[in-house]
């Protein structure tokens, strides 16, 4: 590390902190803390997303287990991607249609009260999980790149991230993703260039890996391949970070094409990280397969691009572990602290609130992942639920305009039911995912009780989100 | 073929990357100068 690369380093955090200043006087609204005033641009959109949902899995993570496995992993991965691409076509232009604010505001539209709460308290159980995993990974990459101490590093850059999400809610932490993702993006493959061309001729690298580390199944077989793919595709699809991002865009045209092209870039970015652990697997064979990416960064790098490729992964991070912090607040504050608008504040009062909870929420998940991280190893167990539960009734509900009031909550018992009992207890028989057998639970159940009750006056009462007219753009 | 495969889909991540950078930094900057010169005033 050169003192340019620190200076490097500390530009890129200073920056940062710049856009926790401006946010501390331009937001004023609860609005503009929960969906940034519903006003960004496609190219905000479309770096925020991105920014968002390439984490620490999509960066130190795929290179890992590319090394270990081979671009079967890339493969997989990439279902993420295209789930992102498909929602964005079908699904995500016609979430902008709601005036909504969260996940639970359109599962309440479509089927009633339980439905928020249970969104609610799985998204925030989701988010608070990702977001300990990100504090985590922002200590073990500081430590492992400039050798600093874990704990130090974690609380440092995790009061940054609070500092920033909490003066601005979504609209600094959208800015700063910006900021974020022009370090990563144009940083992170610009690293793996320079460590690829200083290795060897492309044909020489591909040689020395095994044979079934270049094809899309890899070593493990189809229905591996097929389990794992499915994962990514569902996992977190439509989670609150991305829906938030949804809600937030300034039209449906804006919203579809911010979607479609982040979905694009995460591809080919993938594609760039997974790359990474090649090359990491041809120079440095005998490592732990988390250190393949580190290494490539820090052996490989020439001086003076260290400090931009440390700066791009904790851009990677940072980014994140925003993003899934204000999902969390927004989704307390609005699905469970007052209930939809049912508890009924001021809206001087509601931003207040939604700062001061998220000072709690980041400083809790601060302590929680620094002094007891098996609960955030607890935490990603609930992770697999929201894909059984949440998904099927939230896109049936978009794309077929459902409205039940039975239906919505039993199919997301069922599929919580599910996916514990099948993935919980049985341990996955059969190599089938809890996630897979929770899905079709879900999916069965939602058109049993429709079939098995009457169809007419269904709708939930009390709660209505009255779409808003068609904007100019859509 | 490897070699523009490996060259050729990294050099498409970053030029992606520009590209989306390009249209997203334009406005932030804006808004977040927007955002100091209206906190100065006050």
């Amino acid at each position: 590390m050169t003192f340019y690369d620190w200076a490097v380093m500390a530009g890129y955090l200073l920056v940062i902190i710049f856009v926790a200043v401006a946010a501390l006087k331009r937001v004023k609204t609860g609005s503009d803390f929960a969906v940034a005033g519903s006003s960004l641009p496609l190219g905000i959109v479309t770096a925020t997303l991105a920014a968002a949902y390439i984490g620490g899995s999509f960066a130190v993570g795929a290179g890992g287990a590319t090394y270990r496995e081979g671009y079967t992993y890339f493969f997989a991965l990439a279902g993420f991607p295209l789930a992102t691409i498909a929602v964005g076509i079908w699904v995500a232009p016609r979430l902008r249609h709601y005036g909504a604010e969260t996940v639970g505001d359109v599962m309440e539209h479509h089927y009633g009260l339980a439905t928020r709460v249970l969104t609610g308290i799985i998204s925030m159980v989701v988010c608070a999980a990702v977001l300990g995993a990100q504090i985590r990974a922002l200590g073990t990459i500081a430590e492992t790149f400039i050798g600093v101490n874990f704990t130090g590093a974690a609380i440092v850059l995790t009061m940054i991230v609070i500092a920033y999400s909490t003066t601005g809610g979504l609209w600094s932490d959208v800015r700063a993703d910006v900021i974020h993702f022009v370090v990563l993006s144009i940083c992170i493959p610009i690293a793996i260039l320079v460590a690829l061309h200083s290795i060897g001729t492309p044909s020489k690298i591909i040689d020395q890996v095994p044979d079934d580390f270049l094809t899309i199944t890899g070593g493990d077989g189809v229905g591996h391949f097929i389990s794992l793919f499915l994962g990514f595709v569902f996992g977190e699809t439509l989670v609150q970070p991305y829906a938030q991002r949804a809600f937030a865009g300034g039209t449906r045209r804006i919203v579809r094409q911010g979607f479609v092209y982040a979905g694009l870039f995460g591809l080919v970015f993938l594609f760039a990280t997974s790359t990474g652990g090649i090359l990491a697997r041809v120079k440095f064979p005998n490592i732990d397969s988390d250190a393949a990416i580190p290494e490539v960064i820090a052996k490989l790098m020439p001086a003076g691009l260290t400090g931009i490729a440390i700066a791009a992964f904790l851009a990677v991070i940072m980014s994140s572990a925003s993003s899934f912090l204000n999902a969390t607040t927004v989704v307390v504050v609005r699905d469970l602290w007052t209930a939809g608008g049912r508890r009924s504040i001021e809206d001087h009062v509601r931003l207040r609130l939604q700062r001061i909870i998220n000072v709690v929420i980041g400083a809790l998940a601060l302590v929680i992942a620094l002094s007891l991280p098996n609960i955030i190893d607890i935490l990603m167990v609930y992770y697999s639920a929201w894909a059984p539960t949440v998904i099927v009734p939230l896109v049936l509900g978009v794309l077929v305009g459902y409205r039940h009031r039975y239906a919505g909550i039993s199919a997301m018992l069922a599929g919580l039911a599910a996916v514990g009992v099948w993935g919980g207890v049985l341990d996955d028989p059969f190599g089938i995912l809890g996630l897979a057998v929770g899905l079709v639970t879900n999916l069965v159940v939602f058109f049993v009780v429709l079939a098995v009750t009457n169809s007419r006056d269904m709708a939930p009462k009390g709660y209505d989100i009255v779409a808003q007219p068609a904007q100019e753009g859509t | 073929m490897y070699g523009m495969l490996l060259y050729g889909g990294i050099i498409l991540a970053g030029l992606a990357g520009i590209a989306i950078s390009v249209a997203a930094l334009p406005p932030t900057v804006h808004d977040l100068w927007n955002a100091f010169r209206r906190s100065g005033r006050r």
